[in-house]
């Protein structure tokens, strides 16, 4: 079931690719960007928790939306008031996408380690 | 599982709609977003321009001397010559010296009082619409060559502006705007300064000087000169 997610992922880029041209106005497209950098944490954020097993439905869901959102109406404020929040939202975002992968890897290296271990 | 499942579907159409649009950027823009970005092809774009106007100048004074090579060679063809010199200013590619009369707009120091419509606040601020009445009035007045801040009108000439940035010849120019005209100096200032003519509303918030000289030299039309759409049709009509 584990390869769900990643269908998910690609049907629903396939329908926004292929079905039209959904494209919004270059003034909006960081903002669009910053979303789907948002939701790109929220993602390995998930991932994480699964793997920790400290997954909860409630707190993924409330999250990818919440934080797409707010990432997105953050940097419009930012630049609303002159302030390149922008840059702000993608440090952080970014930053965590980076240790939430690094973390993701290290668990799947200790896994790999005590199965074969288990094994021997 | 679902829910990542329904959130990856949704990741997934971000993804997609972010790639398009910055794609579609890409293609508009030809490049980076980003305004530093911007703004140096714009530099870069600018300075060469300038290279290729330099470039212009010297291949124009090259093809003159090829010219004269040309005649010199072939006596017959010292008509041909002239009639072209003589084309070349009557377009406005050559310099040009002369008596004339300078006009000096300017937006005007006085200060509107507090308050003021916006209506109001427009007449204090010279317009691309002044400049135009003026050039054209000049050129009622039997102006033989007139340029704006150096840019010499031609019979392709525009006076535009577009956002706040006054146009001329697709050149932009900055106020104070200096028109030279050369022709009679008086028959000029006089033509300007007719009461009720544009002059006089410019003269009440002291926006125009007019200068007379004894001598303006105006430089040659620098631009392009292609004709993309109209070619030369038959007949003398």
């Amino acid at each position: 079931m584990a390869w769900l997610p990643f269908l998910g992922l690609a049907v629903g880029f396939a329908a926004f690719w292929f079905a039209g041209p959904f494209q919004v106005s270059s003034d909006y497209a960081s903002y669009l960007s910053l979303a789907t950098l948002a939701g790109l944490d929220s993602i390995f954020g998930g991932i994480r928790a699964g793997l920790e097993g400290k997954f909860h439905h409630d707190i993924f869901l409330s999250g990818f939306v919440v934080n797409t959102l707010l990432a997105a109406s953050l940097a419009y404020l930012g630049d609303q008031i002159g302030v390149d929040l922008f840059l702000a939202a993608v440090v952080a975002l970014g930053g965590r996408v980076f240790l939430n992968l690094s973390l993701i890897r290290r668990y799947w290296l200790t896994r790999a380690a005590l199965s074969k271990k288990k094994d021997l | 599982m679902l829910h990542v499942t329904l959130l990856s579907l949704v990741l997934g159409m971000l993804l997609a709609a972010s790639l398009r649009t910055q794609q579609s950027i890409t293609r508009d823009y030809g490049g980076s977003t980003r305004v530093p970005a911007l703004v140096q092809k714009l530099r870069s774009q600018e300075q060469a321009n300038k290279e290729l106007e330099a470039e212009i100048a010297e291949l124009r004074v090259r093809n003159a001397r090829y010219e004269r090579k040309i005649s010199s060679g072939q006596s017959s063809s010292e008509e041909l010559f002239d009639e072209l010199q003589n084309l070349r200013f009557l377009v406005g590619q050559s310099p040009a010296v002369g008596p004339g009369v300078v006009v000096t707009l300017q937006d005007s120091s006085e200060r509107p009082r507090d308050n003021a419509p916006p209506e109001e606040l427009q007449l204090f601020m010279v317009h691309d619409s002044d400049i135009r009445n003026i050039v054209n009035e000049l050129r009622n007045a039997g102006a033989e060559v007139v340029a704006v801040n150096g840019q010499r009108l031609t019979a392709r000439s525009a006076i535009r502006c577009s956002g706040n940035v006054t146009m001329v010849n697709n050149t932009p120019v900055a106020a104070p705007f200096k028109v030279e005209a050369i022709g009679d100096p008086d028959t000029l200032e006089n033509a300007l300064k007719i009461p009720g003519g544009t002059a006089e509303q410019l003269a009440v918030l002291g926006m125009i000087k007019i200068d007379k000289s004894k001598s303006i030299s105006i430089n040659g039309y620098t631009g392009s000169t292609n004709f993309r759409y109209a070619k030369p049709g038959k007949g003398s009509k």
